[in-house]
Parts: C-alpha cells; structure tokens; sequence
C-alpha cells in the first residue's frame, strides 16, 4: 500500500462525512407575490425539503401559502355612484341591523375595501441546480411542479342600479351593487425561478428568491420576491 | 489479511472522524425551527385542514431558559348560515349565475341557470388568515440529553383578516324596465363585512422536543391572544390555537 494512500482515504472519508451531513436542505421563503391577472397582490410562504443528487442538483418536496387581494372590478375613484361597501366611513358592525347603529358601534374595526381574495395552498416536488458556486455564494435555478388547492372570492360583476332604496334609510342613485364568486378547486401549477444565496455560518444561509408561476386552471401568472434562509444538515 | 485490515481501519476512520466532529464543534447557540401544523379557532374547532407554515428561533440563555420567535401563516374558510337565508333572493340568482369552477360542468351550469339557486354559492363565503408572531421565553421543566418539555408563554402581535356575511341589507330594487311602473323586488344584498387588525395579546404553549445530534423534531400544543389586551383598546381579534409540528436544526457557528 502506498504511503500517500492514507492521506487519500482520510481525506475521502472526510469528503463523505462531510457530504452525508450536508445532504438535506430546508429552505424557507417568506416575501411578496402579484396575481397578474387579478391585479392582486399580496403574500407568498414556501417551505422546501430537498435531497442532494450531486453537488449541483437537488430534489425534493415543496409545499406553500400564496394569498393577494385585488380590488377587482371597483374603480380607483369610486365618488361617481354609491358602492354599498363596508368601509371606514360606512362600517357595519357584527350581527343584524337593529335601527341603532352608530360610531360607537364599531370600536376598533378597521376596514378596507379591497374585497377580491385569492388564497392557493401547493404541494409538490422541485429540482434546484446550482449553477453558479463561488465561495459563500451561490446562484441557483429552481423549477417546481405542484398541486394547488385554490380557494379565491371575487367580485363577479357590477349592477348598475337606477335606484336603490336601503330599508329606513335614505334613497341613493347611480348605485353599483358588486355580486360575488366563490370558487375552491384545484388546478396545476408551474414555477420557474432564480434565486442567490450567501453562506452565513456552516450549516446556514440566507437567500433571495424570485419566481413565476403559471396555474393550468385559469392560465394565470403570478410573480413572487422572497427572502429566506437555507439550512443544510 | 491485509483487505480485512484495510476495510476495519476505513470503518474506523469514518466512526473516528465523525465522532471527532461532533466533540470538536461547540454547543449550539440556538436552532432554527421550519414548522407544518394545523390551526384551530375559537373554542377549538378546526375550519381548515390545510397547514399552517412558519418559521421560528430559539436562542439559547441558560441550559434551561431559552428565547424563542415564531411566526405563521394561517388561512381557512367557512360557510355562513346567514347568508343561506338569502339565496331566494334575485342577487343571489345573479350570484349563482356567476358560479364557476374547472370542476363544473356544461350540465351544471345550465342546471344553476334554469332553476336558480344552488348551495354551491353559499359555501365558504367566510374567508380567514391569521399571521401570528410572537416573542416569548421557553423553560425546559424536563431537560434530558434527549427529550426536552417545556412551556412556553409571550408576547404575540397578529394580523388578521376576515371576510363575513354576518348580517344582510334588505333593499327595494328598481327596476325601470321601459314600463311605466317601476317593479321593485325585495331583495338582499350580501355585502360582505372585512375586519382586519392587528392585534397585541400573550400566547402560552406546551413543547415537546426530541434531540438528535443536530437536529429536533418536536410537537407543540398551544394558543395565540390566550390573553388577549388589544380588542377594545386596538382592534378586533380571534383567539387562534394551534398544533404544529416541527423540525429544528441545531446552528453551527
């Protein structure tokens, strides 16, 4: 046996320690994301494990929370009819109308009219090349395949009302009366991404990531920018 | 001989050398915390059965105290009994018209447009998310090399965002069809209420932990606004339970 041969068997046995112990990655991405069709924005939540190939190529399983809201059909400026919304200036509170309703009654609801909801929950598999690695820095292409459990409520169309007449109240012209849509299905969805990553310690990074994803139901797109860590055990 | 020895020396070099990376690291100082649970609301009930999603930290003060951040995402839906009430009513037929779906078909499309209403409309019009976060101290009562249980309380901050139909507005719609006489139907209108805050409250958890070398994986059992101080003075808010799951990683400096 050739004396320099143990220095090479160390030296590999090291290499596989140190590869089995940084064989599994679970990547966590919090950040923004933008329906595009829905002109919706909102947040998105991913959660990665993933299992070493080789050096550069890692598979595992995904599973996240995407969640925009839109205004939908309601215009910017909506002064030009009466939109019977529940907002700051015209709140209601919990339960039925009782004739009595007053500022008083809506201590510290806040409201907002931004009332289309688009809430996806995915669950799937991803491959992550690495494609650039240099030092504490790396570049990375993701690509995942997922089943998305789709939940979203919008406002379908807008009646215009001539008049309406609210029960004890006054009458109101020019009313635009929002009818809503419920859907919970699921579709197929596609990402496609790009992210950076900096090692910050031996086991753990902190990383960026940015992605579309094309839904097969709708064809819709939605973009997302995450930060995140990345951890290697 | 010398192949036996050879192969006994390799196994030996890899048992030495991975023992000596566990002596020669020092303790953890913390472990990060990627969590998968299920999210209950009030009085327990559990309105979605997709997971929650959350990260957390721990950062180590003493052997038995230690700091711990955690956030989540929560989202559920529900159907309303109110809003059933309003289904006979001309809004809710135009609503039911505009039900669709990958799911539905032709025939239940022109099912929904000649007879009217169908329930599917009616289910889950309630949409909630919560996104706790809290900041709070773990005391490990049981301490082992092992198992570790603790409790957990702190200070949470949640955003929440729900969507109800919790009551209807009855209206008299005009139509002005080119008649003389206007017909005024009596009808509903579901306009739905949004509550979002934020709101500050004290959660409390019970943790279990069971330790690997560099790893945990635990289970934890407990409530965000357990205590809840935020609703009158800040905003409205719904107590949220949660039972997670979860994978710790012990960091390495």
């Amino acid at each position: 046996m050739n004396k320099y041969n143990i220095f090479l068997i160390v030296f590999g046995v090291l290499c596989f320690n140190m590869s089995q112990a940084q064989k599994n990655t679970i990547n966590f991405d919090m950040g923004y994301g933008y329906a595009f069709q829905q002109n919706a924005s909102g947040y998105v939540v991913n959660l990665q494990y993933l299992r070493a190939l080789s050096g550069k190529i890692k598979t595992g399983l995904i599973v996240g929370h995407n969640y925009n809201e839109g205004r939908g059909l309601i215009p910017k400026d909506i002064s030009s009819g009466v939109f019977p919304f529940r907002d700051y200036t015209n709140p209601l509170p919990l339960g039925g109308y009782n004739g009595a309703w007053d500022a008083d009654s809506f201590t510290g609801i806040r409201l907002r009219s931004k009332p289309n909801h688009y809430f996806c929950f995915t669950l799937g598999a991803g491959v992550v090349y690495d494609f650039i690695q240099s030092g504490k820095n790396k570049v990375f292409i993701d690509m995942a395949g997922a089943y998305a459990i789709r939940d979203e409520m919008e406002i379908a169309r807008l009646i215009t009302a001539d008049q309406i007449k609210f029960t004890n109240s006054s009458i109101f012209e020019n009313a635009q009366i929002p009818v809503y849509r419920y859907s919970t299905y699921g579709d197929w969805m596609l990402r496609l991404g790009l992210g950076y990553s900096f090692q910050i310690s031996k086991n753990m990074a902190l990383r960026t990531f940015h992605a579309f994803t094309s839904f097969s139901g709708k064809g819709d797109i939605l973009m997302n920018s995450s930060m995140g860590v990345e951890a290697r055990f | 001989m010398n192949k036996i020895s050879f192969i006994v020396c390799l196994l030996l070099l890899v048992a030495v050398s991975g023992a000596a990376q566990s002596v020669m690291e020092p303790p953890p100082p913390g472990k990060l915390k990627f969590t998968l649970g299920l999210g209950f609301d009030e009085a327990i009930i559990l309105k979605s059965q997709l997971p929650t999603i959350g990260i957390g930290y721990d950062s180590k003060l003493s052997e038995r105290f230690f700091l711990t951040f955690n956030i989540l995402s929560h989202y559920r839906r529900n159907s309303d009994v109110v809003f059933d009430r309003v289904l006979n009513s001309p809004v809710a037929d135009i609503l039911a018209l505009g039900a669709w779906g990958p799911f539905m078909t032709d025939e239940e499309v022109r099912l929904i447009e000649n007879k009217g209403v169908k329930a599917f409309p009616s289910q889950a019009t309630i949409k909630s998310l919560a996104i706790p976060a809290d900041v709070g101290i773990i005391y490990y009562v049981m301490n082992g090399h092992r198992h570790k249980l603790g409790i957990n309380v702190g200070f949470n901050l949640m955003y929440q965002n729900h969507n109800y139909f919790r009551d209807y507005l009855p209206v008299e719609y005009i139509q002005w069809l080119g008649s003389a006489q206007p017909a005024v139907p009596d009808i509903y209108l579901s306009v739905p209420t949004e509550f979002r805050s934020i709101s500050p409250g004290f959660n409390a958890r019970f943790i279990y932990e069971l330790h690997a070398k560099d790893t945990v994986l635990g289970l934890r059992i407990g409530s965000y606004d357990v205590l809840d101080f935020g609703s009158r003075l800040f905003s409205s808010s719904l107590t949220v339970h949660e039972l997670t799951l979860f994978y710790g990683l012990k960091l390495k400096k």
